[in-house]
């Protein structure tokens, strides 16, 4: 059984789409013959099969996106080997062998055959671990002994390693840079006591999950605050689009998700009509299918606003780049103890910083602080009881 | 880019004008071009043309690309095809130079590499008008600001390739507003007379661009020092 992986196409392509299989499953192929279509940027090329066979599985789908060196198809060399019974000169051994180590020529197929030996029970010592005459021949002589490891998995480690980026990652470069170039980025941190909030999430947390099956975190507490505050400072709720500010009297709320590949920003849209425990759900679901990659590609646009939460990895200060055309961004840091002074007297309490990056084209210092106190005053105030009550809505 | 053998080190190109022709006729040229080069009957090509106007929809896009129906673009006498190559929506009339290079490229074997270099043709091209054309990452094509100057839709068959590249040089840009140029909502389409108010004669054109391909690809270094890419 053969292979066909997807190649690399140049130096820099490092995934292609399927468009189009140009044989089905079963259909007879020769080696070279063109197999499918695949489309690479502004590029579509045909690849040719590297064996000659029977299409034995077509593992790609059309439309199918896949990585240089993902498998395609598998191609079932024997049956056209068992037909053509072809004099062992005759047959030359393919001259690319495939990475697997599960390719057997037909020539070592019929020696280990006439010789009466179980080709599966041997470790084959040829390019990419394939079982050649030799292996065959030795395996004969000395039946007890197991081969020698492949000299090939014996070379040296690298010290460098190169590690072409992926199309989120060059995305993610590309979009970061472009926003740096655009706004004038200005950050504002402030300090949160949020001794308040964590009482409340402790009250109600164990009630949340019983009845929602996921946990309960700060993060809708601080969106819940965020839109509030952006419903009375709409400039930062907006784009800047040439010399025009446009302002979005709806909040479309941007959470920043990690996953596998880098980064998303998944958008509640409407979020000034959800209550604590309707942002919760929406942030659930959507963390949850951004992880698992289904989300829609409508749910990545139109964000008004972004809040990022480095805190979940302990951070305690980040200044955040802002998501354009967006004006601002919230980055949600890490909830920790520390002794505060509290009416004049030392208190352990739950404390946060929240950073705004801010684009300074858009607003200034006053705005911008007056809007980031406004969210730590709603915070602080606690006032929230009501809305954990009810699932959803608002 | 990288250093590479030339492209031409083992054969000339043959370059062919032929003035305004009908989409189909050169689709049809362009398949017995390949077939040639693939049996090694004829060197590398570059043919060089303009379209009555024609609208092609490429495998990277679908009829979404289209603001209006094929009725209408019947009526406003535009052809309409799907064809089997790269990239999405384009659109193709007299005024902008089409360029289909038949090349092998099973001498450097790489897809991008050769998209980067169409690209730096155009680029080179266009600055012996005064125009300055820049390239932007992930976005291929060639740029004047925000605004796509020229179009690349691609195929390779064993490295063959087809289809090709289009500038913008002194065509009527509205046609742009029936589609949705590389599936994007909003990319505006600029020209080298909307830049610089002049009219240029096509054939001049078309042979400056026929130098620049060649220097580009069989003396890369060169041609990418002296010209400004993005």
């Amino acid at each position: 059984m053969s292979i066909l992986v997807m190649p690399r196409l140049g130096e820099t392509v490092t995934e292609g789409t399927v468009i189009r299989w140009l044989k089905r499953e079963g259909e007879p192929i020769e080696k070279d013959e063109m197999i499918v279509e695949i489309s690479t940027d502004k590029v579509d090329t045909e690849i040719p099969a590297p064996d000659s066979g029977i299409v034995n599985k077509i593992m790609v789908p059309e439309g199918g996106k896949v990585a240089v060196g993902t498998e395609l198809a598998l191609i079932d060399g024997q049956a056209v080997a068992a037909v053509a019974a072809p004099s062992a000169s005759a047959v030359p051994e393919p001259e690319h062998p495939p990475d697997t180590g599960k390719f057997i020529s037909p020539i070592v197929r019929r020696l280990a055959k006439e010789k009466n030996v179980d080709i599966t029970q041997i470790s084959g010592t040829g390019e990419g671990g394939r079982v050649t005459k030799k292996d065959v021949l030795g395996y004969q002589a000395e039946p007890a002994v197991q081969p020698a490891p492949v000299a090939a998995e014996q070379k040296p480690a690298g010290r460098e390693e190169i590690v072409p980026l992926g199309h989120i990652r060059q995305a993610i470069a590309e979009h970061m840079m472009r926003s740096l170039r655009t706004s004038a980025h200005v950050t504002v941190i402030v300090e949160v006591d949020m001794e308040k909030v964590v009482n409340l999430r402790r009250a109600h947390k164990e009630e949340f999950e019983r009845q929602n099956g996921y946990h309960l975190t700060y993060l809708p507490f601080v969106c819940r605050a965020l839109v509030e505050a952006l419903e009375e400072w709409p400039a930062f709720n907006a784009v800047l689009d040439g010399d025009n500010l446009i302002l979005k009297h709806y909040v479309n709320l941007g959470i920043a998700v990690t996953i596998p590949d880098g980064l998303i920003v998944p958008v509640i849209k409407g979020a000034e009509g959800l209550n604590i425990s309707g942002l919760a759900a929406a942030i659930h679901d959507l963390a949850e299918r951004s992880r698992s990659e289904k989300l829609r590609p409508d749910e990545v646009h139109e964000g008004t606003f972004t809040i990022t939460n480095p805190g979940s990895f302990g951070s305690i200060i980040q200044t955040p780049i802002i998501n354009q055309p967006q004006v601002a961004i919230l980055s949600l840091e890490a909830i920790v103890e520390r002794p505060v002074v509290v009416d004049s007297a030392i208190a352990v309490r739950h404390m946060v910083n929240l950073g705004l990056s801010y684009d300074h084209r858009v607003n200034d210092g006053a705005g911008a602080t007056q809007f980031l106190t406004g969210i730590k005053r709603r915070l602080e105030s606690g006032d929230f009881g009501d809305e954990l009550l009810s699932p959803v809505g608002g | 880019m990288k250093d590479r053998p030339g492209r031409f080190a083992s054969g000339p190109l043959e370059v062919r004008q032929l003035g305004l022709r009908r989409y189909e006729e050169t689709l049809e040229l362009q398949r017995a071009l390949v077939a040639a080069r693939k049996a090694n009957e004829l060197p590398d090509q570059l043919i060089l043309m303009e379209h009555y106007p024609v609208i092609t929809i490429g495998s990277g896009g679908g009829p979404e690309q289209l603001n209006v129906g094929e009725a209408r673009l019947a009526q406003l006498g535009i052809e309409f095809f799907n064809v089997d190559r790269g990239g999405g929506a384009a659109y193709h009339g007299p005024g902008q130079l089409v360029a289909y290079p038949i090349v092998d490229l099973s001498a450097g074997k790489d897809l991008h590499d050769y998209l980067r270099r169409l690209e730096a043709s155009v680029i080179a091209t266009l600055a012996e008008f005064e125009v300055i054309g820049a390239r932007r990452p992930g976005r291929t094509g060639v740029w004047c600001g925000e605004r796509k100057i020229a179009s690349i839709g691609i195929r390779a068959e064993r490295w063959v390739t087809s289809h090709g590249l289009s500038i913008n040089i002194n065509n009527d840009l509205r046609p742009f507003d029936l589609i949705k140029q590389c599936g994007l909502e909003g990319v505006k389409a600029t020209s080298v007379k909307r830049i610089t108010g002049r009219e240029l004669d096509m054939a001049s054109v078309a042979r400056v661009f026929a130098g620049r391909f060649a220097a580009v690809f069989s003396d890369k270094e060169s041609i990418c020092r002296s010209v400004p890419v993005g």
